[in-house]
């Protein structure tokens, strides 16, 4: 080994530019790209937020009120050659595309009309010790988004495959979309949920909730099955035939006899997405239709905030009359409209469509 | 009194004054990964050890401890998928390789049969890998080590078990190898 060879060993300037896994040419790739609102590399902190290792999640059993003791920074192993970050493990390439993926998904809000004051920062924590039960129970692999403490949770991946979740732009987006209809529905980032648990109308807005999420992943990504570049047996692309007549259990008809509430939100969720799918795919404009369901979403949960909406199994189906009556254009409300109907019949109908 | 610890030492002396091992091992090391995570990494090992009979023992003569140096060279490699536009293994893989050079010193147990060696020091870790260039940190580490020594004539098993301690991290590490003694 010669004498620069191990100078290089040690040497370490600022980084410009990032290796990552992105999407280039609709098909996951190592890309270099930069991350400006990463500062600092090494222990991954930013603007976005910051992210930790381990720590743990504690539940204050008289309030209810969920707290994140966080962990330690993150040490992410890299090299910088002629200015380009080299991650030399696997988990700092994921590391770096979480942080990029993060930074789309929110360069794509800001070219929104609304103002984000107060989401950011939002740190992540990954493999904390969870004592909430109803967060202990994720899937050995995921990502999640816990709202109240306003903090992204990723799990390492249980089987290999070559588009972790956490470097699946979609599924950042996704997670980051649970955290903006928390925004949007309760006016904060740490304000308390905006249905508790045991409300009639918490399963059908969880499903509206999941279903928004994979509405903001197919927005940023352009991929309406963005969620298959990770996880291949998910029935889940926005373009699929999903209509709520065919889910197995809607929120009217399911029965909850477990001390955890094990409704699956997913299937209806997937209905609530493919209905927005079928009007973005027809008007192809993702900043305008975010723009839509923004204000759609900030409505609604202003409208039970202010106890203007009773709750209901159905609570979260009056999602749909909002987005109607709120549509930018008359032919985008048709366009929701035709959506609707094919998509909830016999299951809900809004009024506005009717006439 | 005096004359016991006297006898023991002598004893002790005699039975095996100076000895020396070399031998090779399957290592099988965790390295935390830039994620926090324990990614495994599976390689080869050698080592070097050279011990003398401890003059301080206060065992006896059927339990004669030695004080030792210890060397060890470990490999490992690891391979971890990542997204490529190509199919080939090496384009659809990513690997790393961790390289430690330890150098311990402890004190070795036991009778002729079996004898267990207790073992800390210091520990250089260098971690290699990169996609498209080929990357490389250098860390150290405290290293604690547990081995177990069955000797057959001038051959013996060696097993062993530590971990490679720094701030924020107990990384595991085990090797199962074969060696010669004299």
């Amino acid at each position: 080994m010669s004498i620069t060879s191990v100078l290089w060993l040690f040497a370490c300037s600022e980084p410009e530019i990032f290796q990552t896994i992105d999407i280039v040419d609709n098909e996951y790739v190592i890309r270099e790209r930069s991350i400006d609102t990463l500062s600092n590399p090494d222990s991954m902190n930013g603007e976005l937020g910051d992210i930790y290792v381990g720590g743990i999640f504690e539940i204050d059993w008289s309030t209810g009120a969920l707290t994140y003791d966080k962990g330690r920074p993150l040490q992410v192993q890299y090299q910088t050659i002629d200015g380009v970050a080299h991650p030399i493990d696997r988990d700092g390439l994921i590391a770096f595309s979480y942080y990029a993926h993060l930074e789309d998904t929110f360069l794509f809000l800001e070219g929104t009309e609304s103002s984000w004051e107060g989401l950011l920062p939002m740190n992540t924590a990954i493999s904390p010790i969870i004592s909430d039960l109803s967060l202990a129970f994720l899937p050995m692999e995921n990502a999640a988004y816990v709202p109240t403490v306003h903090h992204f949770l990723l799990l390492t991946d249980a089987i290999p495959k070559s588009v972790p979740l956490a470097a699946n732009k979609g599924v950042v987006a996704h997670e980051f979309g649970h955290s903006l209809f928390h925004y949007l529905t309760t006016g904060g980032t740490t304000s308390e949920r905006l249905l508790p648990v045991d409300a009639e109308g918490f399963n059908s807005v969880y499903s509206l909730d999941e279903g928004l999420a994979d509405v903001l992943g197919y927005l940023v990504t352009g991929r309406s099955d963005f969620i298959a570049d990770s996880l291949a047996d998910q029935d889940r692309a926005l373009d699929g035939e999903h209509r709520a007549i065919e889910v197995d259990a809607l929120p009217a008809n399911h029965t909850d006899e477990g001390l955890l509430n094990a409704y699956n939100p997913y299937d209806l969720g997937s209905v609530f997405a493919a209905t927005v799918w079928e009007v973005a795919d027809a008007t192809n404009d993702p900043t305008r239709m975010l723009n839509w369901i923004i204000e759609s979403t900030r409505r609604f949960g202003q409208e039970i905030r202010n106890e203007q909406r009773d709750d209901d199994v159905n609570l979260g189906m009056q999602w749909l009359d909002i987005w109607v009556d709120v549509a930018p254009s008359d032919s985008d409300g048709q366009l929701a409209c035709t959506a609707i109907e094919s998509r909830w019949t016999d299951v809900y109908e809004v009024e506005a469509c009717l006439e | 009194m005096f004359g016991m610890i006297v006898a023991v030492q002598l004893a002790s002396a005699e039975s095996n004054p100076s000895s020396q091992t070399v031998g090779v091992f399957w290592n099988e090391a965790a390295v935390e990964s830039s994620m926090g995570f324990q990614r495994y990494h599976h390689g080869i090992g050698g080592w070097w050890q050279q011990c003398q009979a401890s003059p301080d023992s206060k065992w006896t003569v059927h339990q004669p401890m030695h004080t030792c140096w210890h060397h060890t060279l470990r490999t490992g490699l690891n391979a971890q998928v990542i997204p490529s536009s190509n199919s080939g293994w090496l384009d659809t893989h990513m690997l790393t390789g961790a390289i430690t050079l330890d150098t311990l010193k402890g004190i070795t147990v036991g009778s002729r049969a079996t004898q267990i060696g207790f073992f800390a020091g210091a520990g250089l870790d260098i971690y290699i890998g990169g996609t498209g260039n080929l990357v490389a940190t250098v860390r150290p580490s405290i290293v604690t080590e547990i081995q177990i020594q069955i000797p057959f004539d001038e051959q013996l098993l060696w097993i062993s078990g530590g971990q490679r301690i720094w701030l924020h991290r107990a990384n595991p590490m085990i090797g199962v190898g074969w060696g010669t003694q004299w």
